[in-house]
C-alpha cells in the first residue's frame, strides 16, 4: 500500500495534507496520531471510501476499486463491525462472506479465530464493544487476505481486551502479512510494530523504523525548585533541553545528578522535586509533534541536542 | 452480481425489519379491506358486486404496498445508520453496482409484498363476500385489475423507496419525508387541483391501484408518470452515492 502526496480538503478543512508512506509487504506498520491527526481518513481514502483531493493511495499499484474481489485482498476493520444490531454475527459476515465468494466454511473458521463462536448466533446489538470488535477483526480476516488495515482496534477495550488484541495482531504479524494499524497511543504499537509512521494535524512528522523510536526513548528529568529561570539557563548552557511547565521543567540530555549540581551552581535552589525517568512514547510523539510540524521530511527524525543547539 | 444479489437476499432475510414490514403489509391488507365493508350502509349482493364497492374491498392492497416504500428506505438508507455501508462498500467498491443490486431485489420484494398483500385482501374479502352468500367475482377486471395494479405499484414503490434512501441516507428522515409526500402533500395538492396535480407521481400510482377517486390520470399514462419520476430520483440517488464520501 503506497501514499502518494494524498491530500483530503473537506470544505475548507484539510484533514490530510501531502501524506506519503508505504505499508511494506510483510511488515506491521504503526499509524499513529492524535485523535482528528487524519487515520481514519487517510485509512479510507486507501480503501476508496473516501476521495483524495490530491494524489493518490494505492494497494500493488492500484485503486482499491480497481481490485479484483477487495476482500482476498485487504482486509478491513474500521469503526467496529459495521453490523445491523438486529443481525448476528454468523449472519453478517456470512452476508459479507456470500457477497464475496466466500465460503461459509471460512466464516466459522474466522469466528474461532476471534473466539467468538459461542456467541455468533446472537444479535450484535447486544455485543460488548471487545466483541464487536472482534466481530469487525472476523470481518477483515474473512477473505484471508496478506494485508490488514486496522482502525484503532483497541481503542475503549478493558485490558483483558486489549491483551487479547495484541496477541492476535502478534499471532497475524508472524504470520507475515502486511498490517497498517492505527492508534492515538504509539506505546500500544511498540509491541507489534516494525514500522512507525506518525502524522499530526494531517501531515506527516516521521515515517521511521521503531528501532529508531526505542533509542530515542532517553531519560528525562522532572525538576521543581525554588527558581527555575536560574535553573534553566544554566541547563540550557549546558546542552540541555529544557521544557517549561506551569510549576516544573522537562529536562532532556543531563542526568538528575548532573542537574542537581547545577541547580546548586546557579543557586536556584532549593529543589523541591527531581525526578529522573526513561521517556514514554508518548514524550517522543509530543516533541515530534510540537517541534517538526509541517516541516518534518519522511524518514528524518531530528536529535533532539541538535535543536537545543540551533 | 449473482452473488451481490444473493448476499443482498441473505440481508434483507436476516433484517427483523423486514419481516416486521411483512407482517404489517398483511395486517394494513386485512384491515383495508374490511374497513370500507363493514363502514358500508348497503352490504346486499347487488351492492357488493359493483364496479366501485370491488375496487374498495380491494383497496387493503393498495395500502399494503405502502409499506414496501418504508422496506426500499430501510434496505439503501439503513446502510449508513449502522456502518453496514462501510462493509458494503469495502466488499463491492463499484457503488453502482451495490445499488443496482438493491434496486433489482428491492423491486423483486416489493412484488412478494404486493402478491402477499394482493392474496391477504382477496382472502378477506372472500370470507366476507362468502358471509354475506355472495361470491367474489374474481375474474372481474374491478378485482384482477386493481390487485394487477396493486403488485405493480409495490414493484415500482420498492425502486422508489432506494430511490428515496440514497437521496436522504438517513431512514428517518427518509420515511417521514416520503410519507409526509405521499399521504399529505400530494392529497392537498390534488384536492386543490385535480386536473393539474393528478401528473404527481403518488396522485399516478393511486392511478395505477385503480382507487376509486374521481380525476386520476388513466393507467398507462400514470404508469409512465410514475416510472419517469422513479427513475430521476433514482439517478439524484445514484449520484449522491457515487459522489459523497463514506465517513463513518
Amino acid at each position: 500500500m503506497s501514499f502518494r502526496s494524498v491530500t483530503k480538503d473537506f470544505g475548507g478543512h484539510v484533514a490530510v495534507d501531502d501524506l506519503s508512506f508505504d505499508v511494506v509487504a510483510g511488515r506491521v506498520t504503526g499509524f499513529v496520531g492524535a485523535n482528528g491527526a487524519g487515520k481514519t481518513t487517510s485509512m479510507r481514502m486507501a480503501l476508496g471510501l473516501v476521495a483524495p483531493t490530491a494524489g493518490s493511495a494505492l494497494i500493488y499499484g492500484r485503486a482499491y476499486g480497481d481490485l479484483d474481489n477487495p476482500r482476498k485482498v485487504v482486509g478491513a476493520a474500521l469503526d467496529g463491525p459495521g453490523a445491523h444490531p438486529g443481525r448476528s454475527a454468523r449472519a453478517h459476515l456470512r452476508i459479507i462472506a456470500t457477497a464475496s465468494g466466500i465460503g461459509f466454511d471460512r466464516v466459522d473458521e474466522v469466528l474461532s479465530q476471534v473466539e467468538l463462536t459461542e456467541h455468533a448466533s446472537r444479535r450484535v446489538g447486544g455485543y460488548s464493544l471487545g466483541m464487536r470488535q472482534r466481530v469487525a477483526l472476523a470481518g477483515a480476516l474473512l477473505g484471508d487476505p496478506e494485508l490488514l488495515v486496522l482502525d484503532e482496534p483497541v481503542t475503549g477495550l478493558d485490558p483483558p481486551g486489549i491483551l487479547w488484541i495484541r496477541e492476535l495482531l502478534t499471532r497475524l504479524a508472524g504470520e507475515g502479512r502486511a498490517m497498517l494499524v492505527s492508534s492515538h497511543l504509539l506505546g500500544e504499537l511498540a509491541e507489534v510494530a516494525d514500522q512507525m509512521v506518525i502524522i499530526d494535524r494531517g501531515k506527516l512528522i516521521a515515517d521511521t523504523p521503531l528501532q529508531e523510536l526505542l533509542r530515542r526513548r532517553q531519560t528525562i528529568v522532572e525538576l521543581r525548585c525554588q527558581n527555575h529561570g536560574a535553573a534553566a539557563a544554566g541547563l540550557e548552557q549546558l546542552g540541555a533541553v529544557v521544557e517549561r511547565c506551569d510549576d516544573h521543567l522537562v529536562i532532556r540530555g543531563l542526568s538528575a545528578r548532573e542537574i542537581g549540581d547545577t541547580v546548586d551552581r546557579t543557586n536556584a535552589g532549593p529543589v523541591f522535586l527531581l525526578n529522573e525517568r526513561v521517556a514514554s512514547f508518548e514524550d517522543i510523539y509530543f516533541e515530534l509533534a510540537g517541534s517538526l510540524g509541517s516541516d518534518a521530511a519522511q524518514g528524518n527524525i531530528p536529535d533532539a541536542g541538535a535543536r537545543a543547539a540551533s | 452480481m449473482n452473488a451481490l444479489a444473493r448476499a443482498e437476499w441473505l440481508r434483507i432475510r436476516s433484517t427483523p425489519t423486514y419481516w416486521w414490514l411483512l407482517l404489517g403489509t398483511v395486517a394494513i391488507g386485512v384491515l383495508g379491506t374490511l374497513a370500507p365493508l363493514i363502514a358500508a350502509k348497503d352490504n346486499s349482493a347487488s351492492a357488493l358486486l359493483t364496479e366501485q364497492r370491488l375496487r374498495e374491498a380491494m383497496h387493503g392492497a393498495a395500502a399494503g404496498s405502502m409499506l414496501v416504500v418504508v422496506a426500499g428506505i430501510i434496505g439503501m438508507a439503513g446502510e449508513w445508520r449502522f456502518g453496514q455501508v462501510t462493509q458494503a462498500f469495502l466488499t463491492t467498491p463499484k457503488r453502482r453496482r451495490v445499488m443496482t443490486t438493491k434496486l433489482l431485489s428491492h423491486v423483486l420484494l416489493g412484488a412478494v409484498f404486493g402478491l402477499v398483500a394482493a392474496i391477504a385482501t382477496l382472502a378477506t374479502a372472500w370470507i366476507w363476500y362468502r358471509s354475506e352468500g355472495v361470491a367474489l367475482p374474481i375474474g372481474r377486471t374491478a378485482v384482477w385489475l386493481t390487485l394487477f395494479g396493486c403488485v405493480a405499484v409495490a414493484m415500482m414503490f420498492g425502486a422508489l423507496g432506494i430511490a428515496v434512501g440514497a437521496i436522504t441516507r438517513n431512514p428517518v428522515t427518509g420515511i417521514v419525508g416520503a410519507l409526509v409526500w405521499l399521504v399529505v402533500v400530494e392529497q392537498t395538492l390534488f384536492a386543490a387541483s385535480r386536473s393539474v396535480f393528478r401528473w404527481l407521481p403518488g396522485m399516478a400510482s393511486m392511478s395505477l391501484r385503480r382507487q376509486p377517486a374521481d380525476g386520476l390520470l388513466a393507467m398507462a399514462p400514470a404508469a409512465f408518470v410514475l416510472a419517469t419520476a422513479i427513475s430521476a430520483l433514482l439517478l439524484v440517488g445514484l449520484w449522491f452515492v457515487e459522489r459523497d464520501d463514506v465517513t463513518g
